[in-house]
């Protein structure tokens, strides 16, 4: 009677846990799975926004929209924007991270005020990235600070003018990129240094090793996952970058470099839901997006791993297996 | 006991599954922040059926009060849901999308020259025919109904014509040019060399003829021989000698040191700050003249609303004072070429036919859209300009006026009369929206950053070939 009241209650918990994880199954297989695989549909018809065309018959255009979004000049401007402004901005944002990082997770500086000083870096991350892009908007305006110095000291000679430099309005949007998420980075790597075991660094201290050396050979090594995966969704943040550029470059906002910072994801959007509002080559440029992250995100995954120690282990294998077989021989 | 927690647990896991349902659903119909949501055609609480109107501008609520004030026994039957949406493009998709649904679409909606041809040509919108409005169309302005017609279907109304014109400041004419009366300066500014001169004229004596590279680009646009596509064929048209004239005195203006900025400045902080003082001319019309440059001229506003981003300001008839900014020196002119600038639309939708607000729609519209009595009321009041010809005639400037005083004594209706007629009515098309970012992108291109002109209007099509899928472009 006991043991089978047990296996019932068992039974009864599991099957609640369905229960509970059911509802987030559901919205995921309605709100995303669904427009997921729809993606993939449309991007091979020539389907127009369904507002639009509300009872539209939609044709099968096989690979016709990845093949014009390929040939898109304004596709591949955007192509070429988007991964430069992100590593203008991820390159300063990883390196001030980990100085940071290893700053102050370091005993023997022992930084005072750290509360204080982690919230002042990750402040930037908790304003909307709309407002700090009108934000900079405004500086780099006509009577914006970064307008007016850029006068004075003669970068701009005529003040009637705007700034219409290229890599100047990218290097805003990666400076903003930057600014915003080194914080975000840091503290990600505060908790990866923090879970290194500490003898490792207490015996290089008493092997005498110098900072800079268990900075590299300690440090660096074994928080390398955490620094793969803030690069991993850096990449994918990056790919994605969005809120920032539009605001320098549509509607009331138009830069003189609007088109040098025009992102995949703003090309998407013009695509889908201006002019004729073709969902389908939308669907087909945010096909190609995902590929390049998937493609750039395995690449970095490569990259990152530690290939010296597989290899290794591999070397290892192989040689018990030559041994092995060797000593079959000899029987 | 154990009952009970199993009642409880699957309450729960209910009760998280539908929260979750619901936010999603709420999700999507409060997407624009309609200020009710009621529906088209349903009654609200005092049992009076609701009219649903979307519309761009602040002024449509203003309008709609007036209009029930005077139809008391319309107010008894019927009453208005207003949802505003400034942003263009916003408003484009949002109304676009509500007329695809049969239960959200609007009965009633409005719509900027940018995109009326786009609600025209919507399968949501109902005709004017449909309507059961009768209008006799000798008595509009072309323009006004070329507009919003789709395959001889006229698909829409307008209250007013935008008849594009020049404000100038007859303080500088009168320094420069040897006489501020309107009748003189329009002699130098008649032509596009004509205004060039003056532009030098001008800053010789330390004035900026115009505000920003994107002051002329109306008044150019309105004048190309063709619209952006052919509406049968679907194919690109370019007016290359328009658009490179257009472009080629842009630039002249900016290099010779003519204009104030050298950026596109509507709408923006430094074009307000113009209108106070310094620039000679803005390319104004109708609506522009009471409710941009009058306001924004005043360097002083105590009773209405600065806009803390961009400084414009709203001001009430107190501050209307000589000495107030610049207020009281300016003067208005048809300028080098006849255009005109925006306007407002009045659709109904396919909905309104069948929900039982047909009849609400039809009398909005036809009250000031159509009837000669009720329009001359409206417009006499805001002291703006009609679509019919015939009741502009018996519109007369208001001697008290803040605008008669603004002008110094203009009579405005003079000037709107003589530009209405001149507007080309062939130059619009499905996609002007695109294709005026698309025109504003190349003109920086070609004043900014050093490209060829050539190139720089080529730019034009390579723009807007990745969202017009459906215009054919020349290989």
């Amino acid at each position: 009677m006991a043991s089978s009241f047990r296996t019932r209650a068992k039974l009864e918990k599991n099957y609640f846990g369905y229960i509970f994880i059911a509802p987030f199954f559901i919205t995921y297989f309605i709100f995303q799975l669904v427009p997921l695989i729809d993606t993939f549909r449309f991007a091979m018809t020539d389907a127009v926004a369904w507002y639009l065309s509300p009872n539209q018959e939609t044709s099968f255009m096989g690979l016709k929209n990845f093949k014009d979004v390929l040939t898109d000049t304004n596709f591949r401007q955007a192509f070429g924007n988007t991964p430069l402004m992100w590593i203008m901005g991820f390159i300063p944002q990883i390196a001030l991270a980990l100085l940071l990082a290893s700053w102050f997770t370091n005993e023997k500086i022992r930084v005072k005020g750290q509360g204080f000083f982690k919230v002042i870096f990750y402040m930037p991350n908790i304003m909307t990235a709309t407002t700090i892009g009108m934000l900079f908007f405004t500086f780099i305006n006509r009577n914006g600070f970064i307008h007016n110095f850029c006068v004075s000291i003669g970068y701009i000679e005529d003040a009637r003018y705007p700034i219409t430099s290229p890599t100047f309005g990218r290097s805003v949007i990666a400076f903003i990129n930057f600014w915003m998420w080194y914080g975000q980075t840091m503290i990600v790597l505060i908790a990866g240094i923090m879970g290194i075991n500490p003898s490792f660094f207490e015996a290089a201290s008493i092997d005498g090793a110098s900072g800079w050396q268990t900075f590299w050979r300690i440090t660096m090594p074994l928080v390398r996952p955490i620094m793969t995966y803030s690069l991993v969704t850096s990449l994918i943040g990056g790919f994605q970058m969005f809120d920032v550029p539009n605001m320098f470059a549509t509607g009331n906002n138009n830069a003189a470099f609007s088109k040098q910072v025009t992102t995949i994801v703003m090309y998407i959007k013009k695509v889908a839901y201006t002019g004729s509002m073709s969902v389908s080559s939308a669907c087909a440029a945010s096909i190609f997006l995902f590929l390049v992250t998937g493609l750039c995100s395995l690449v970095l995954f490569w990259l990152m791993s530690d290939r010296a120690e597989a290899k290794a282990i591999r070397m290892e294998k192989k040689r018990a297996k030559e041994a092995a077989l060797l000593e079959g021989g000899d029987l | 006991m154990n009952k009970l927690k199993r009642v409880l647990c699957g309450t729960l896991a209910l009760a998280l599954a539908a929260s979750m349902m619901t936010a999603c659903g709420k999700d999507d119909s409060s997407a624009g922040g309609s200020n009710s949501g009621a529906t088209g055609g349903g009654k609200d609480e005092s049992g009076k059926t609701v009219v649903k109107v979307y519309t761009f501008t602040d002024e449509t609520q203003g309008m709609l009060d007036g209009f029930l004030e005077d139809n008391p026994e319309f107010a008894e039957k019927y009453t208005f849901d207003i949802t505003l949406e400034a942003t263009a493009s916003d408003y484009i998709q949002k109304t676009l999308s509500a007329l695809s649904s049969e239960t959200d679409a609007p009965d009633l909606f409005l719509a900027d020259a940018d995109y009326a041809k786009r609600f025209a040509a919507n399968e949501g919108t109902a005709s004017i025919a449909d309507l059961g409005i009768t209008i006799d169309e000798s008595q509009y302005y072309p323009y006004v109904l070329d507009f919003t017609t789709i395959k001889g279907q006229r698909m829409a109304l307008s209250h007013q014509a935008a008849p594009g014109v020049v404000l100038y400041r007859r303080d500088y004419a009168e320094e420069v040019l040897g006489s501020g009366d309107p009748a003189e300066v329009q002699k130098h500014m008649d032509t596009w060399d004509h205004f060039v001169e003056t532009a030098e004229a001008m800053k010789e004596k330390g004035y900026f003829m115009v505000a920003g590279i994107d002051e002329l680009k109306r008044c150019f646009m309105n004048n190309r021989t063709s619209a952006w596509v052919n509406e049968d064929t679907m194919e690109y048209q370019l007016d290359k000698d328009t658009v490179s004239q257009f472009f080629e005195v842009t630039k002249k203006l900016a290099d010779e040191k003519c204009t104030q900025d050298v950026s596109p400045v509507q709408w923006k902080a430094n074009w307000y700050k113009g209108m106070k003082d310094g620039v000679f001319c803005f390319f104004g019309c109708s609506w522009y003249l009471h409710y941009t440059i009058k306001p924004n001229c005043l360097a002083e506003v105590t009773t209405g609303k600065v806009d803390p981003e961009t400084g414009a300001q709203e001001a009430k008839e107190e501050d209307y004072k000589e000495g107030n900014g610049s207020f009281g020196k300016w003067g208005i002119i048809a300028g080098p070429a006849g255009y005109f600038w925006g306007g407002t639309w009045w659709y109904g939708s396919k909905k309104c036919l069948n929900d039982g607000t047909k009849d609400a729609v039809k009398q909005v519209i036809e009250y000031f859209c159509v009837n000669d009595d009720s329009m001359l009321k409206v417009m006499q009041e805001k002291g703006d300009f009609t679509s019919k010809p015939a009741v502009n005639e018996k519109l007369v400037a208001d001697e008290k006026s803040s605008t008669y005083k603004f002008l110094a004594g203009q009579d405005w209706y003079t000037i709107f009369r003589e530009a209405a007629p001149k507007i080309n009515t062939k130059t619009t098309c499905l996609y002007d929206d695109d294709f005026n970012t698309a025109v504003d992108n190349a003109l920086n291109e070609y004043v900014l950053n050093g490209k060829s002109l050539d190139d720089a209007i080529a730019g034009i099509a390579t723009e807007v070939k990745s969202n017009l899928k459906d215009v054919k472009f020349p290989e």
